[in-house]
């Protein structure tokens, strides 16, 4: 087992090991992998001894072919395979039929002057599959998948000051919540703002706010705190952007509903004396959610929260039967909403 | 020369040009100027926010020799050529029309040789949204490996539908719609450059029909220019955008607030006969009615999304019309625009919805049921029937009510001073409430109580006894259940000492639920009173609740279930507040206080 730095400080010292496994969906990080393994390889002997094989249209067996081949005028050989999905319990639509029996071959003995590089893009693989228990024994594991969020915080610092910039921390936190903490996306956006900001050197908040892409999680969730900081004006214009965006308003509808209802849960729950972590696992929701919802309860009594949840019912049930705007309705119910609670 | 719509003479040529897109066309132009350029960039936003002009321009300032401040200078042949439209390095092309794998393939083999004339080429691909699966797949193995000095500009209204691949390997710039303010800025330059007469308030109708998008909005004022020999006027802008003017809105509105349905009908027919479609009416009738809806809320927003179309009258409307009344006609038009769809006729139903919408009030409303519910609640007529009926319960209650009195008359064979505690107001007996009692739990258990339910506690009170501890039954021991519901019991204590011991007893509590849940299956509430207080709470409930207990005692007659002895299922409340609810008694009471009030019923 290793993690992301010490990996990256083992390739920059040019030491390797003959199996890698890169498990977790991380776009930004698998690609940097990537990128530091291709540097090992010579300039001159990248086109002949690099093989990257998709497993979800070639077969296992014409990488395990590449990776016993002596490496081609040079030293080592580098062999990467993206996306062993038989690592995993999910079904593919490939139709490609995999000979795993080769692959374990492989494992029992692999080659030395070559380099496998396996990148699951998964969250967690099938630990109880034969072939997933062979590659853990022998591979080096590298977890990018689960990262905190001042770990990206400070990957993304670190590239920032890199380039000779720094950002402000309020900026930073616009653009976790923004990017809802994908870092891949963060990274992707970065050029822009250095950009921007190319004479300040300082990324600020307002050019987060105008070059950041938000992702539509985002959107639903901003609109379902602007409902309820009662702030009419912005609820509508976020509404509308999604609406825009070909955002299903029966959805939007529904995550609303569902946030009043979590409310009005915990509000109940907690007047039986439920504490947050008791709520959290008698709800099966994220103990940070319950912790939100706390804050906000107190800000709305019973009836307020009741009626609210009341009429996204019925608005839902007019967006079915009836051809009402949906803007029309969800306005009406905004309205009625502020006018109960203002 | 033929005649160029305004939106084509008027591209922006210069970033600085582009409206309300700042931020983007900065970061652009700090790429070129630190010719730090992707090789691919995505522009995505609503129609007419400046996306395709942004790509052209960047085009232009990339290949130009003469950049100054990251603006293409337009002058030199370069840039003249693309502007043409000549340059064959700089290619356009719409993904609507050519969508297929083999017109990407095209692409993709051409984008291999080296730019001709200028120093980039670049590919503009509009509308990429379009393209099919294959095509996509073909692109993005393009945009993997691009080649050198090639650019590909991707601009779509829809970006949710490009692949993730493709959005991962670009640049992404979100192009925001424009603020009507920005266009309007822009439309009053564009005339002032022509020399074009305008009316302020014709832009600003203008503006606001644009919809964020600058081309919609040059579309419309060229029309609205062509109606009137250049010169713009409201009227044509009315025309044009096909709005109903407001002064004609706010007119019926008026009419309808007031119940002028004659008037009403008369405005109607103006509109009609000036060629308004009857389906726009109602939209923006609907509109009009929610800005009123907003601009009661918060004044603030109205003004900014409307430009200033608020006038006094509209002021004035809102203030008028209460929130209720707007409800019930954005319901009725609602209804009306249903019936539009599929109507040959619909001036009839734009009368027939005069008719109503003025006739709103007509059935009792509770005007004063402003912040209720705000559904329009189906009206309750009063006929001559249910008057019958209600007077007969009444009197039905009443006789239930005295045999009542009589039966309950053992248990309040205490005699103590009658006072009347009211916990809302201030002067609160003092004397006798000194051991806080539980008065909000005590009455929504007698809101339910019947004798069946206290019949069955009586009975499982021995038992209750024997499961508990020899403290907690001496305790208990002088203890009796007065009152009891489904959710609650209520019990009395001969002596207040005991109460107040057993008040402060948590593990008691505990032991008495817990046993009867054993005993009846059913936990229900458990409350303390003092046996010495217990009349005087009941009855200032009855006084407190007459009203609702004559519903629902008149309720429970109505739906007497046969089998029950009614006598059973009467609220286990004895009434000898009879006297207490004539009004000499209660003005008495309002005058001295109820503590000092003394009532004996002769």
């Amino acid at each position: 087992m290793m993690n992301y730095s010490q990996l990256m400080q083992q390739l920059n010292k040019g030491t390797t090991n003959p199996v890698y496994l890169i498990l977790g969906d991380q776009e930004y990080l698998s690609q940097q992998i990537k990128d530091a393994f291709v540097q090992i390889i010579p300039d001159s002997e990248r086109s002949m001894n690099i093989g990257n094989y998709d497993m979800e249209d070639t077969t296992i067996s014409a990488a395990v072919e590449d990776a016993i081949s002596v490496p081609f005028f040079g030293e080592r050989r580098l062999v990467m395979v993206n996306r062993p999905y038989f690592l995993t319990g999910m079904r593919t639509k490939s139709k490609v039929e995999q000979n795993i029996d080769d692959f374990l071959e492989y494992l029992k003995h692999p080659e030395e002057s070559t380099i496998m590089v396996i990148f699951a893009p998964y969250d967690k693989l099938d630990s109880r599959k034969k072939v997933t228990k062979a590659l853990k024994k022998v591979a080096t594991t590298i977890e990018i998948g689960k990262l905190r969020e001042n770990e990206i915080k400070k990957l993304v610092t670190d590239k920032i000051n890199s380039a000779g910039f720094q950002i402000n921390p309020d900026a930073l936190d616009r653009m976790v919540e923004l990017t809802g903490g994908k870092l891949t996306s963060m990274m992707s956006d970065l050029p822009k703002l250095l950009l921007y900001n190319n004479d300040t050197k300082v990324i600020d908040l307002e050019s987060v706010n105008g070059l950041v892409s938000r992702s539509m999680e985002q959107n639903v969730f901003d609109l379902v705190n602007s409902v309820l900081q009662k702030n009419p004006k912005q609820s509508m214009d976020i509404y509308h952007q999604l609406i825009l965006e070909n955002d299903e308003p029966i959805r939007i509808n529904a995550v609303l509903i569902q946030q009043f209802r979590l409310l009005l849960q915990v509000m109940i729950l907690q007047k039986h004396g439920y504490s947050q972590g008791n709520l959290a696992s008698t709800l099966k929701v994220h103990p940070y959610r319950v912790k939100l919802a706390m804050q906000t309860v107190r800000k709305f009594s019973y009836g307020q929260l009741r009626d609210a949840y009341i009429g996204l019912v019925d608005t839902e049930r007019q967006m079915k039967s009836t051809r009402r705007p949906p803007e029309l309705l969800f306005e009406l119910f905004v309205l009625k909403f502020m006018k109960s609670v203002g | 020369m033929s005649y160029q719509a305004l939106y084509r003479v008027w591209r922006p040529q210069r970033f600085d040009e582009i409206v309300g897109q700042s931020i983007i066309t900065r970061t652009l132009k700090n790429a070129l100027i630190t010719k730090q350029t992707s090789h691919a960039y995505l522009f995505t936003g609503p129609r007419g926010t400046g996306k395709t002009s942004a790509a052209k321009i960047f085009a232009k300032a990339v290949n130009c020799h003469y950049l100054k401040d990251g603006e293409p200078c337009n002058q030199c042949e370069t840039c003249k050529a693309i502007n043409e439209g000549s340059l064959n390095d700089v290619i356009e092309i719409d993904a609507a029309s050519n969508n297929g794998v083999e017109e990407i393939r095209d692409i993709r083999d051409k984008a291999k040789y080296a730019p001709t004339q200028a120093d980039y080429k670049v590919y503009i691909i509009d509308e990429v949204h379009m393209l099919s699966t294959g095509a996509f797949n073909a692109l993005l193995k393009t945009l993997e490996e691009p080649p050198a000095n090639v650019i590909f500009i991707l601009a779509t209204t829809e970006p949710h539908k490009i692949p993730a691949t493709i959005i991962s390997r670009t640049q992404k710039f979100d192009f925001k719609r424009i603020k009507p303010q920005d266009i309007l800025e822009r439309m009053e330059y564009i005339l002032d450059q022509k020399k074009v007469e305008y009316d302020d308030k014709a832009l600003k109708l203008i503006a606001k029909a644009a919809e964020g998008g600058m081309r919609d909005a040059l579309s419309i004022l060229d029309q609205a220019m062509s109606y009137g020999d250049n010169k713009i006027t409201y009227e044509n802008a009315l025309l044009v955008t096909g709005s109903v003017t407001n002064e004609l809105l706010t007119t019926y509105i008026e009419q309808v607030v007031n119940k002028d349905t004659k008037s009403a009908l008369i405005t109607i027919q103006k509109i009609l006969d000036e060629g308004k479609d009857a389906s726009r009416f109602i939209e923006d009738l609907t509109s009009y009615c929610q800005d009123i809806l907003l601009y009661q809320q918060d004044p603030g927003i109205v003004e900014e999304m409307e430009l200033g179309i608020i006038d006094d009258k509209f002021k004035k409307l809102s203030g008028q019309i209460s929130d209720q009344e707007i409800y019930q006609i954005i319901n009725e038009l609602n209804d009306i625009s249903n019936s539009l769809r599929y109507t040959a006729h619909p001036d009839v139903y734009l009368e027939v919805l005069t008719v109503k919408i003025t006739h709103l009030d007509d059935a009792p409303k509770p005007k004063a049921a402003g912040t209720a519910a705000p559904q329009p609640a189906p009206q309750t007529t009063v006929t001559p029937q249910v008057t019958t009926e209600i007077q007969q319960l009444t009197q039905e209650v009443a006789k239930l009510k005295s045999e009542l009195d009589t039966l309950k008359q053992a248990p309040t064979t205490e005699t103590t001073t009658i006072s009347t505690p009211e916990p809302a107001k201030p002067s609160v007996d003092a004397h006798t409430m000194d051991n806080h009692i539980e008065l909000a739990k005590i009455y929504p258990i007698l809101g339910k109580a019947t004798r069946k339910q206290l019949n069955q506690f009586k009975e499982v009170w021995p038992d209750l006894m024997k499961a508990l501890s020899v403290t907690q039954r001496a305790v208990m021991h002088v203890s009796s259940p007065v009152a009891a519901s489904a959710g609650g019991v209520i019990v009395a204590f001969e002596y207040p000492f005991l109460y107040q011991k057993a008040q402060g007893d948590t593990d008691l509590k505990d032991a008495l639920e817990n046993n009867l849940d054993r005993i009846v299956g059913k936990a229900p509430q458990i409350v303390f009173v003092p046996e010495n207080q217990w009349p005087d709470i009941r009855k200032e409930y009855l006084t407190n609740h007459k009203d609702k207990l004559k519903k629902a005692v008149s309720k429970n007659t109505e739906n007497a279930d046969p089998k029950v002895d009614s006598a059973d299922d009467e609220p286990d409340n004895p009434t000898e507040g009879d006297p207490e609810s004539q009004p000499v008694v209660k003005k008495a009471a309002e005058i001295f206080g109820t503590d000092i009030l003394d009532i004996k019923d002769d």
